[in-house]
């Protein structure tokens, strides 16, 4: 399955979860990573919300070719594996990599 | 209900539109050879080469009215025209007409996609989609508003100095006769086809509502914007143009210079920018967190084909390939670098570092305050303009920012406002007779710069509240939250 596709599925969560739980997760680290991924199909599954189900098992069935009832590996705590940046956190870009490098807060109420 | 209110309002402009063009469409032939005034055109800057005037006024074949008085009192030398009129295909400048065509496709380059770029990268990802998208659609509802209404509100000449006459809907009178050899010109360019003319200044009214988007960037609804806009375009930019470049207009006739749109496109664009930015308020989390720009490479690449643009900008606005047009190109690249240098100065004396983010800022500070003196001023004037746009248009996009308290959230009115005012003003000052054979009044261009700054930021204040009204122009906190990528396009940049 193409990256953009899963990618696509993701950002989906991505914004459910974040709408539901107002909780922030990595959406490229999430394409890239198995472990992460099924942490937070997981997390999506126990909500028990019909459309966050469906693109879980959507992802699911993209990362790992098929349905799986039970999680297929030893979930890692999400503040370990997941990288958020500061960036993240605060504006909403949910995918950014910035890798933590640049200082922000010089956008802070200007550009320039 | 909002698409049923945004209807309803659509229809009443067509309607409108309909019921203004009737006596338009039945008037035709005689609008497009009608004769009056002297031309002007030298107050407004886009005067023609004296020679190819006098021959096309000449030459030009007369309505029969005009060959009735002709006939009766032959020594008398027919006007000067004021109002397109038919020519036959030699009179047209084939150099002229090439150059204006090239001019045309650069200024288009601008706004797509030029300023397409240049704002998309400056704004958080989950917005990249939707900003680039407004000044796209933008391009393609002005196309059709100009050709409805737009130019001939804005060029073609009325009773009144204010506003343009509503002659030329549907652009009434344009013509291309092979048979008998005969095109339409504008009195204001007749040595190329009006529709090269019409085009031309068509790519003006496209980019001058797509300056206006940066200041609401990230939270308006996109129906909205094209509501807004459309409105805008109509009751605002149209009239400008007509009182500061149609040469009965208002500003025209007093001898106000805007040789490219000083004060028609940035000045315009930087005052209702502003009010946009009050009226929707600020982006949810302004001065609290950081907005990080999405790609900054993105706007250098966007700036740059601005810069490139801009010469079809200000040379094309002489309207003939010719020196002053040369002129015009010398001084936007000298006051575009001097502008981005000063700006990396003041970068480099109060942070201690330099930002391609400034560099390109003030690049655009120097085009802009250079547009409405290039056709007037020499290499001197440029190198004042450059300098005095870099530290004024600093200021603009920050201590300025600060004192006004909007969240301009990509600095409309710091750089094309504040820009806008300071080439205005300093065109009076450096206006070289010699090159235009025009004379600048400081508070002549003083007054019109502030009598567009308030008109514009008026009508816009009016257009806003209605469309606010009727629509609403905010998306919701948690649309915001989210990104207008996703929540109003359906789309996101992955």
């Amino acid at each position: 399955m193409s990256e953009t596709e899963k990618t696509s599925v993701a950002a989906l969560i991505s914004v459910i979860l974040r709408r539901k739980l107002n909780r922030v997760i990595d959406v490229k680290w999430l394409v890239k990573n198995q472990d992460y991924a099924r942490e937070i199909i997981n997390i999506s599954r126990e909500l028990d919300l019909p459309d966050l189900s469906d693109y879980a098992n959507h992802l699911e069935s993209l990362m790992f070719g098929s349905i799986q009832s039970t999680p297929a590996a030893k979930p890692k705590p999400v503040s370990v594996e997941t990288p958020v940046s500061t960036t993240d956190l605060a504006d909403g870009n949910d995918d950014e990599d910035d890798g933590g490098e640049i200082d922000t807060s010089k956008y802070v109420g200007h550009l320039r | 209900m909002c698409l049923l209110k945004t209807s309803i309002w659509a229809r009443i402009l067509i309607l409108g539109c309909l019921i203004m063009a009737t006596p338009a469409l039945a008037d035709n032939a005689t609008q497009a050879n009608e004769t009056g005034n002297s031309v002007q055109a030298d107050q407004a800057g886009r005067a023609p080469e004296a020679g190819s005037t006098e021959s096309a006024t000449i030459d030009s074949p007369p309505s029969p009215a005009v060959i009735d008085e002709a006939a009766a009192e032959p020594a008398v030398a027919p006007p000067a025209p004021t109002a397109p009129y038919l020519v036959k295909f030699d009179q047209i400048s084939s150099g002229d007409t090439a150059w204006m065509m090239t001019s045309t496709a650069l200024v288009l380059l601008m706004t797509i996609p030029g300023l397409v770029l240049f704002y998309a990268g400056m704004v958080r990802k989950k917005n990249v989609l939707s900003t680039a998208l407004q000044s796209f659609a933008i391009c393609c509802l002005i196309s059709v508003i100009w050709v409805v209404i737009g130019y001939s509100l804005a060029f073609t000449p009325s009773d009144s100095p204010f506003i343009g006459s509503l002659d030329r809907m549907f652009l009434s009178g344009l013509s291309y006769i092979k048979d008998t050899s005969q095109l339409s010109v504008s009195h204001i360019a007749p040595s190329i086809p009006e529709s090269v003319f019409i085009m031309f200044q068509m790519t003006f009214a496209i980019i001058t509502p797509a300056l206006i988007v940066g200041a609401f960037a990230e939270r308006m609804r996109f129906t909205a914007m094209l509501v807004f806009m459309s409105l805008w375009s109509i009751f605002v930019y149209a009239p400008v143009a007509h009182w500061v470049w149609e040469p009965s207009g208002f500003f025209a006739s007093q001898g106000v210079l805007d040789f490219a749109g000083g004060t028609v496109v940035h000045i315009n664009a930087g005052a209702a920018g502003l009010v946009c930015a009050y009226m929707l308020g600020p982006r949810s989390g302004y001065g609290k967190v950081p907005f990080v720009p999405y790609n900054l490479v993105y706007t250098l690449v966007g700036a740059s084909l601005l810069w490139v643009g801009w010469f079809g900008f200000n040379a094309g606005s002489a309207v003939a390939a010719d020196g002053r047009a040369g002129m015009a190109m010398l001084v936007t690249q000298i006051a575009t670098a001097v502008a981005a240098m000063t700006w990396i100065s003041i970068e480099w004396i109060i942070k201690s570092r330099i930002t391609m983010l400034g560099c390109a800022s003030g690049a655009v500070a120097g085009l802009v305050a250079i547009t409405p003196a290039s056709g007037f001023v020499g290499v001197p004037g440029a190198l004042a303009i450059g300098l005095a746009a870099g530290v004024c248009c600093y200021w603009g996009a920050t201590g300025l920012k600060r004192l006004l308290g909007a969240d301009d959230a990509l600095d409309v009115f710091g750089i094309h406002g504040v820009g806008g005012l300071v080439g205005a003003i300093l065109t009076g000052v450096f206006v070289d007779k010699a090159i235009s054979g025009a004379e600048g009044s400081v508070i002549m261009q003083t007054v019109a710069a502030l009598g567009t700054l308030l008109y514009s930021g008026i009508v816009t204040l009016i257009l806003l509240f209605i469309v606010d009204f009727a629509i609403g122009l905010r998306v919701d906190a948690e649309e915001e939250h989210d990104g207008l990528d996703l929540t109003q396009h359906a789309e996101r940049v992955l």
